[in-house]
């Protein structure tokens, strides 16, 4: 054997040794940081929301009225966002149009015909002037909101910018200050876009699945939260999109819905099994959880009815049958809210068509709001608090109060 | 065979069979390998490191944290604690005027 190569190939062999000591001694040491990890988030954990509320005032029940039926849209209403001035708000449908409301009349104040008929998601900027929407097109747009009454002029010139860069749907998106946009994609990605710019300023890559939902962190612009299909939830900071800091979700189901507590240290996220579960960022851990089988007890599943007269005609079974592919299309949780303090969570899930308050401290169901005839696909608390707006797939949408 | 040869660092030593030739080159791509796995680990304990090194507090402190919080916010969707509110929604405004008495005008 040559000489230089025999000595390499010792030298090689060595250096094979040597590495695997050293991964063996690396790998062992990273299972005792996990364990250590472990062991510190259990210690952590001494307690959740409903043991610490002892002392709390209970609420028996709250009961909201309907104030409203926002009546206009020709196919299912899928997204909801008020303007700032908390009167105002903006409804997104399969229809492909969005309709600008005044909720105290309940009369129509715009329409912008949308590029995209197939919209998910809608968010009007804070001073009010322009919305954004995407969904299925992968493309997020933004329009200018014109309370004017000539539709022509609306139609000439109403969008302001097109962001497209997205491979996938735009699962979700919110406004950044005035001129920044952040959307959510099935993609795997969330991309913050500038206005003025014109283009993608920040990226991050970090999940493993779709992007479903996300939440800016009320009280610091630069945080938000973000869940996906990889059953985790990332909080991320706008300025160093390469650190995220993960929370477990669910072990089993999707985590469709995000969003952040008013004090801006908890969120809660929903998932496609039903279950609802509050985490706290100063913890690093689950606060409470809201289980579905608690649920199940206040509503029944609107799909109910349908089951028990489909049998005798076979058009009724064909719509049966629609109905089962639309709930099995994103079962679970669909939209969640928080009241102004936070005491109370709006949930609205697939398989019931009434939304379920929740008392986030004690745990309990305190109230259901009934009325609409098919699920609610967007649940928003106006931003001082006082009212409630919700979009559902039957068409309407209803503004609701004390 | 030729074209390995090029891209063995060891070319220039000249005469060696193939079978030994082959068996170096394998070995020089498994430690390859193993070196970026030990870097990949590196970084993931690194990782760990650093959730380690958090600073948390207890759960039960941030309970009262966020219990406090929702007692010292007003919320006017709860008249149970905070009240009935003054609300844009307390009474249904009408939307239309109220018809004026439509009787037929009279025609002097």
């Amino acid at each position: 054997m040559d000489v230089g190569l025999g000595d390499a190939y010792a030298r090689q062999l060595e250096m094979s040794n040597l590495l695997s000591v050293r991964i063996q001694s690396v790998q062992s040491e990273s299972k005792q940081l996990m364990h250590h990890l472990a062991k510190v988030k259990q210690q952590v954990k001494d307690a959740t929301l409903q043991t610490m509320s002892g002392n709390c005032t209970t609420i028996d029940r709250v009961q909201f009225r309907p104030y409203r039926t926002l009546r206009g849209h020709f196919n299912k209403v899928l997204a909801l966002s008020w303007h700032p001035d908390n009167r105002h708000l903006a409804t997104a449908a399969q229809d492909g149009f969005l309709l600008y409301w005044d909720s105290v009349t309940g009369l129509k104040k715009g329409l912008i015909r949308l590029d995209d008929p197939y919209v998910i998601c809608t968010d009007v900027s804070p001073n009010g002037h322009l919305v954004a929407t995407g969904g299925l097109e992968n493309a997020c747009i933004v329009y200018k909101l014109h309370s004017s009454q000539n539709a022509e002029i609306q139609q000439r010139n109403s969008i302001v910018s097109i962001f497209k860069g997205h491979k996938e749907y735009i699962s979700d998106l919110s406004f950044v200050g005035n001129s920044q946009v952040l959307t959510s994609s099935g993609d795997k990605s969330i991309l913050l876009w500038d206005m003025e710019k014109g283009t993608k300023s920040v990226t991050f890559n970090g999940h493993l699945g779709d992007v479903l939902g996300l939440s800016m962190c009320p009280t610091d612009s630069n945080l938000f939260v973000s869940c996906s299909s990889d059953r985790l939830s990332n909080l991320w900071d706008i300025r160093c999109p390469l650190n995220r800091r993960q929370f477990q979700i669910s072990l089993t189901h999707d985590s469709s819905a995000v969003k952040f507590f008013p004090d801006g240290f908890s969120f809660a996220c929903g998932t496609d099994d039903g279950e609802l579960k509050l985490f706290d960022i100063r913890s690093d851990c689950e606060l409470a959880s809201y289980p579905v089988k608690m649920v199940h007890q206040h509503v029944r599943p609107h799909k109910t009815e349908e089951l028990s007269i489909s049998d005798s005609a076979s058009s009724l079974r064909l719509s049966r049958k629609s109905s089962m592919v639309a709930a099995l299309d994103n079962p679970g949780v669909l939209s969640i809210d928080f009241s102004r303090s936070g005491r109370l969570l709006f949930a609205s899930y697939a398989e019931f068509s009434s939304v379920v308050v929740w008392d986030t401290v004690m745990g309990t169901v305190v109230g259901t709001m009934d009325g609409h005839r098919d699920a609610v696909s967007a649940i928003k608390v106006s931003p001082d608090g006082l009212g409630i707006a919700t979009a559902s797939r039957d068409h309407t949408s209803r503004i609701w109060s004390v | 065979m030729d074209l390995n040869a090029q891209r063995s660092p060891f070319k220039a030593s000249g005469n060696f069979t193939d079978a030994e030739h082959e068996k170096l080159l394998r070995i020089v791509q498994l430690n390859k390998m193993k070196t970026m796995k030990l870097e990949r680990l590196n970084q993931y304990n690194n990782r760990l490191k650093q959730e380690l090194a958090r600073e948390r507090i207890n759960a039960s402190n941030s309970s009262l944290m966020i219990i406090k919080y929702t007692e010292t916010t007003r919320d006017g969707l709860i008249p149970e604690l905070w009240g009935p509110p003054q609300s844009r929604y307390s009474e249904k405004q009408q939307v239309r005027a109220t018809k004026q008495d439509s009787r037929c005008c009279a025609i002097v």
